[in-house]
């Protein structure tokens, strides 16, 4: 490989034979306390609601997974039971099996190994409600206008795709209401194709529960508001 | 199967199998921070510097001419993240150089925290580099300015950070098409960045990354 000659003449000028000295000792010493200190500094609290948000979609998606493969499973013994039911009364149903007339004979270590499944399921159900009042307090106090205009979960999906409350209240209401419809924003941006109306935001019930034609308008007008609303409660005064 | 050259000071190649691996020799013997690779060669550890993980290794493995990058330089990387190229960094320039890491995300510069306290060489500075003032006097002038930045500001953050490049210094810009604009097609936004460049630096080479990193050039610069 060819390396014109300039560039290595140079570079053996520029090579300083720069043994350690104190000023950069010094230096290294001021920076590691300096450091120390900003990312102390740096954190705020709602970088708590956002792993509380990610806790909480893991935690649903596990359970769904479960509750899935449990209905399978079940499905074995009543097909019938395991598909038709709510929840709970599924539960119910595992507890109390009755005979279908596809049951298959099975033993009762077989029923018993279920029953103790279930008692996963409810314990994961109870720590999803506890770490959603953790979140829905957090939000009560860091904006307190934001999370009752958009619900609790929707705040906090929003303020993890912002990643803080700081970008958060920074943002244009154009991009609140797409925020979460990223891959369909560039591609519009790109190829022209029609602009997303909505990303995360659909979840809110004013825009699932309006008409089609409606839904592009809704999610423009909640935009608007909630960003007047997380701006008051970022730069505004406490309620 | 031994060590071979290559034309980058501090940094060997040897086949793996098909494998064609960079090898840099361990600062800190014994210990490694990112799963690595490691290469034991009659009893010298080296670490294995991955081009997909690392624009500068990148740019080695599609043969940039030269690094400037050597024992006792002293850098500043702006944009180091958790500080995987910049370990690798820390490995070439040696006990006698320096490394001022900067990086504004305070997530990872607690990864970069740790392993600069493992790394005599290395020092950590959580700043934006859009904001040089900032930490104007954390750092001395260095040799060599390294950045990789994902940001639409990539050009003026250089310009902005070359008050701390000695005379005849050397510039390593990775520059991302998509950070600056994803409307434009990359190769009309790198022919602006080198017009850009070109009023401040002379470009000595300009090096694409694909396909280790997508939409990606490397630009070596040398100060005025």
């Amino acid at each position: 490989m060819k390396r014109s000659s300039f560039e290595v003449k140079n570079l053996k000028r520029n090579s300083l034979k720069l043994s350690y000295n104190s000023e950069i000792m010094d230096l290294r010493i001021l920076n590691f306390e300096q450091t120390r200190k900003d990312l102390k500094a740096s954190f705020q609290r709602d970088l708590l609601a956002i792993h509380t948000i990610r806790t909480l979609d893991l935690l649903e998606a596990i359970q769904e997974k479960l509750l899935a493969q449990l209905r399978e499973r079940f499905s074995i013994y009543a097909p019938l039971a395991a598909r038709s039911l709510e929840e709970a009364g599924f539960i119910e149903a595992i507890h109390h099996p009755k005979e279908e007339a596809l049951s298959v004979a099975l033993r009762n270590e077989d029923f018993t190994v279920l029953e103790s499944y279930t008692v996963l399921l409810k314990e994961l159900k109870k720590e999803y409600d506890h770490q959603f009042a953790y979140l829905n307090g957090l939000l009560t106090v860091l904006c307190p206008r934001f999370t009752a205009l958009a619900t609790p979960l929707l705040a906090g999906r929003l303020l993890e795709r912002a990643g803080s409350l700081q970008h958060l209240a920074c943002l244009p209401s154009s991009t609140i209401q797409v925020l979460g419809a990223e891959k369909s924003l560039f591609r519009h941006l790109k190829t022209g194709s029609k602009p997303p109306r909505f990303g995360v935001l659909f979840q809110h019930p004013s825009i699932a529960n309006a008409t089609e034609s409606e839904k592009g308008k809704t999610a423009r007008k909640l935009a608007n508001k909630l960003s007047i609303a997380v701006k008051q409660d970022y730069f505004g005064e406490k309620q | 199967m031994s060590l071979e050259s290559t034309p980058y000071p501090g940094v060997s190649m040897v086949w793996k199998g098909k494998q064609k691996l960079l090898l840099t020799k361990n600062l800190t013997p014994g210990k490694m921070f990112f799963r690595e690779l490691i290469w034991d060669e009659q009893g010298v550890e080296y670490r294995a510097f991955d081009p997909r993980h690392s624009k500068i290794a990148a740019a080695f493995a599609k043969r940039i001419h030269s690094c400037p990058i050597q024992a006792g330089s002293s850098l500043l990387y702006l944009g180091a993240a958790h500080g995987y190229t910049a370990s690798f960094l820390s490995d070439i320039v040696g006990k006698n150089g320096v490394l001022y890491c900067v990086d504004m995300a305070p997530r990872v510069v607690r990864d970069l925290y740790l392993l600069c306290e493992q790394r005599e060489n290395m020092q950590p500075i959580l700043a934006d580099a859009n904001k040089p003032d900032l930490y104007a006097k954390r750092i001395t002038p260095v040799d060599i300015i390294v950045q990789d930045v994902a940001a639409r500001m990539q050009v003026p953050i250089l310009f902005k950070n070359l008050q701390f490049l000695k005379p005849k210094g050397y510039v390593l810009f990775s520059v991302k098409a998509r950070s600056i604009d994803v409307t434009k097609k990359p190769s009309t936004i790198f022919q602006q960045v080198e017009e850009q460049l070109k009023d401040k630096l002379k470009v000595l080479e300009k090096v694409d990354l694909g396909p280790f990193e997508k939409d990606h050039v490397l630009f070596l610069c040398q100060k005025k």
